[in-house]
């Protein structure tokens, strides 16, 4: 089929302007299929309950928003390391620049800096961790995405929701939703009074499991310890559970995109086959005259195909690596509730993108091809 | 000038039935995609300029900025409000309309064991409420006794529940306590109505803040002067009562400061407008020019017997805006049939998806544009050849 490229090009160029229509119209709407399906693949990722995880989130009963959480800290620490199958526990205290869906959200978790390094595999692409760990006036780790969305620098003051902070590096992580948040000295933001021995108030305790399959059993043993000394009860879950309730609100308008995707995907559908079947009526006579030399219907059908695959797919390279340049130039993340859905333009998504560009350049090429096939010459040369 | 017969141009469309239906499929599908976006942006738009009126002002913690589930005042600055600004507040009888408030988002079970618990959001009331916020009335039942509370019109569809669910009478379970529906009430087009109102005191001993509000509303006199009003709510905030840690503002400044924050949202809502727009725009250029492409002899022809060419380019736009008009008729149909008042979940409440006359206007304007644009480029083309010369066109 490959030698028949050079008639198939002649034909798409002899038409320059309906081929650049839908290669440009497909190209629109694949960028937006993809870019509306990266967000999907960021929720799936960011909440995929087949990926076994050994962190639990302790957080207050019933409390979502991390600002209504108030644990107390260090008493519960102290408590929840004891438990037995618990490797490693970090209090996380979370502030957040705005508890609702945010494009631009910025979430610091204060942490204290030497277990953060004992229990993240951070890796840091600018700066020093020591620097980090030293600065206690509010040095802090700035995740990648973060820092490339708002063009954040080490050794240079950042200032967000009346917190400045001092950037001592910034950090790549396997965990996507943690590449858009801010490390910082988790007494920086509990800001204790000199002389202050009560307990203070952190969002979250981070728990590290020894064994993850039984983190379920972990978790009940932590809620019943927490509810048999304290007060202030609290639900442990699986962090990617934890994830899912808190953009739960998020979800709902997430699965509506879809819809917008797949309409997309249809108007590409109606948008190529027209374009094919107005290329197919206007060499109604050359078809005839194809046949008339010798070529087979199924030559005419495969050449209709390939002309309408050739379109549907460039415009689909075009679109998807449209969208792609796009979040590699300007990373996004949705947030809510203090946790991130990055848009994630990953190969698996440009695959089958290119799939369906691929199936949708087909399928539109299947009726004209088929009708010029089977076309009667004698009829078509007149 | 003597234009061509109207049902010249709808005869052509028939010429090439498959090619037409195809195309004005596609103008319907991208029209219904717009109208689906700017559903979505109205309707958040509306309910956000909805929810704040421009009588009511508010006082809250200076610390919560934007968040008012955040926000934690002392319990007697309503009395303060009273006493002190009593003048400047609109009075029904012996009451004033102030409405001080408990919000607090948590997690709400119904009755069936097999549903996950829901985020929601309750607002702590007294009675004077609905001095204050003039758009919400109840629609059944009573004003909540001890133990009981009101819900919302969209709270349902926030919670991802079927409205039976939330039926008068039924239990929901709030941090351990059961609390009974006891009443519905709607607040039409705002985003109180995705909320649980409970009485504020029993609401703040249940989330175990018994000594503090979260904000006071109340609602200032048309007949004062807005600007005397809010310079004396600046010197109660600022200066007379300072170790509060006070911030006041009027209601609609509130809401205008979220419509800020949702403002990258709607951003990328209207992005996705154009990219759609973009999409059908190629989609149409492309039949037009399919239509004119065969017929460049017939027009010649028609400029030799004496049409002119406005006449036979007023042809063309006539098809092509018909095709998009059909389109955007069947699109707009649908859209106000499937779209049309859908409640959607959004973060901190829901609203409803809402296809006013901005959004009609510019979906149906976009849509018949698209047919004009579509036009356009080929019947330039179609009479760029002097008639002599498109008389030979093959």
């Amino acid at each position: 089929m490959f030698r028949f490229l050079p008639y198939i090009l002649k034909n798409l160029h002899g038409h320059r302007v309906r081929t650049l229509m839908t290669i440009g119209g497909t190209a629109v709407l694949m960028l937006l299929f993809s870019f509306v399906s990266s967000i999907q693949e960021g929720l799936r990722k960011l909440t995929d309950p087949s990926e076994r995880d050994d962190r639990l989130i302790v957080f207050q009963a019933y409390r979502f928003c991390p600002s209504v959480s108030l644990l107390p800290y260090p008493s519960y620490d102290d408590a929840i390391q004891k438990v037995e199958g618990v490797r490693d526990v970090l209090p996380i205290k979370v502030v957040v620049n705005n508890c609702r869906a945010s494009l631009d959200t910025v979430v610091f978790h204060g942490v204290p800096p030497d277990r953060l390094a004992r229990v993240r595999k951070l890796q840091l692409l600018q700066g020093r961790l020591d620097a980090f760990v030293q600065r206690k006036d509010g040095g802090a780790l700035v995740g990648r995405k973060l820092a490339e969305r708002r063009g954040i620098q080490v050794g240079k003051p950042f200032s967000i929701a009346g917190i400045t902070v001092q950037v001592e590096g910034i950090f790549a992580s396997d965990q996507p939703a943690e590449e858009s948040l801010v490390y910082t000295h988790l007494n920086f933001l509990l800001n204790p009074q000199p002389g202050h021995h009560q307990d203070l108030h952190v969002t979250m305790y981070e728990v590290h499991v020894s064994d993850p399959a039984r983190a379920d059993a972990i978790a009940k043993v932590v809620d019943q310890r927490i509810r048999d000394k304290f007060t202030v009860h609290t639900e442990t879950r699986p962090q990617k559970a934890y994830f899912r309730q808190a953009i739960s609100d998020l979800v709902e308008i997430i699965g509506f995109t879809r819809w917008l995707g797949i309409v997309c995907v249809g108007v590409v559908g109606v948008l190529v086959a027209n374009s094919v079947i107005m290329a197919a009526q206007d060499r109604v006579k050359e078809h005839a005259v194809l046949q008339t030399i010798g070529y087979s219907g199924a030559r005419i059908f495969g050449l209709m195909l390939s002309e309408s695959l050739l379109v549907s797919v460039l415009g689909g390279v075009l679109g998807i690596g449209g969208c792609l340049l796009w979040l590699w130039w300007k990373p996004m993340t949705l947030g809510n509730e203090g946790v991130s859905i990055d848009f994630l333009a990953s190969p698996a998504l440009a695959a089958w993108g290119l799939g369906l560009s691929t199936l949708v350049g087909v399928a539109a090429g299947l009726v004209p091809g088929w009708q010029a096939a089977r076309a009667d010459i004698v009829s078509s040369l007149r | 000038m003597k234009l061509l017969p109207w049902d010249y141009g709808v005869r052509n469309l028939l010429r090439r039935p498959l090619r037409s239906v195809l195309t004005a499929l596609g103008l319907t599908l991208v029209v219904f995609l717009l109208l689906l976006v700017l559903s979505f942006v109205r309707g958040l738009d509306t309910s956000l300029t909805n929810s704040g009126d421009e009588q009511v002002a508010m006082i809250s913690s200076l610390a919560a900025a934007e968040n008012l589930e955040n926000s934690s005042i002392s319990e007697h600055v309503p009395t303060l409000i009273r006493s002190e600004l009593g003048s400047m507040i609109v009075k029904h009888g012996d009451t004033l309309s102030v409405s001080p408030e408990f919000l607090s988002s948590t997690t709400l079970n119904t009755d069936a064991a097999t549903r996950v618990a829901q985020l929601a959001l309750f607002r702590g009331v007294e009675p004077e409420v609905f001095l204050v916020r003039r758009r919400a009335y109840l629609t059944a039942g009573h004003f909540p006794k001890a133990g009981e509370l009101l819900v919302g019109r969209l709270a349902a569809a926030k919670l991802g529940m079927r409205a039976e669910e939330l039926a008068l009478g039924k239990t929901l379970q709030i941090e351990g306590k059961t609390w009974k529906i006891s009443g519905q009430f709607a607040a039409p087009g705002t985003l109180l109505e995705a909320e649980f109102w409970a009485p504020l005191d029993e609401l703040k001993q249940q989330m175990k803040r018994p000594n503090d509000l979260s904000l006071v509303v109340f609602r200032l006199n048309p007949q004062g002067s807005r600007r005397e009003q809010l310079d004396e709510l600046e010197l109660f905030t600022r200066y007379r009562h300072r170790d509060l840690e006070l911030t006041a503002s009027a209601e609609t400044e509130y809401y205008a400061s979220l419509q800020r924050h949702y403002a990258p949202v709607r951003g990328l809502a209207w992005l996705m407008v154009v990219l759609v727009a973009v999409s059908g725009a190629c989609g149409a250029v492309n039949t037009m020019y399919a239509a004119v492409a065969g017929r460049i002899r017939e027009f010649a022809a028609l400029q030799a017997v004496g049409f002119s060419r406005r006449a036979i380019g007023v042809s063309l736009l006539q098809e092509s805006v018909l095709l998009a008009a059909l389109a955007t008729l069947i699109a707009t149909g649908a859209a106000l049939a499937l779209l049309q008042g859908v409640a959607v979940r959004f973060t901190m409440g829901a609203f409803a998806l809402q296809l006013d006359h901005l959004a009609l206007l510019i979906g149906c304007g976009a849509g018949v544009g698209l047919g004009i644009v579509g036009a356009i480029p080929p019947a330039w083309r179609a009479f760029r050849l002097p008639i002599s010369v498109a008389l030979k066109a093959v």
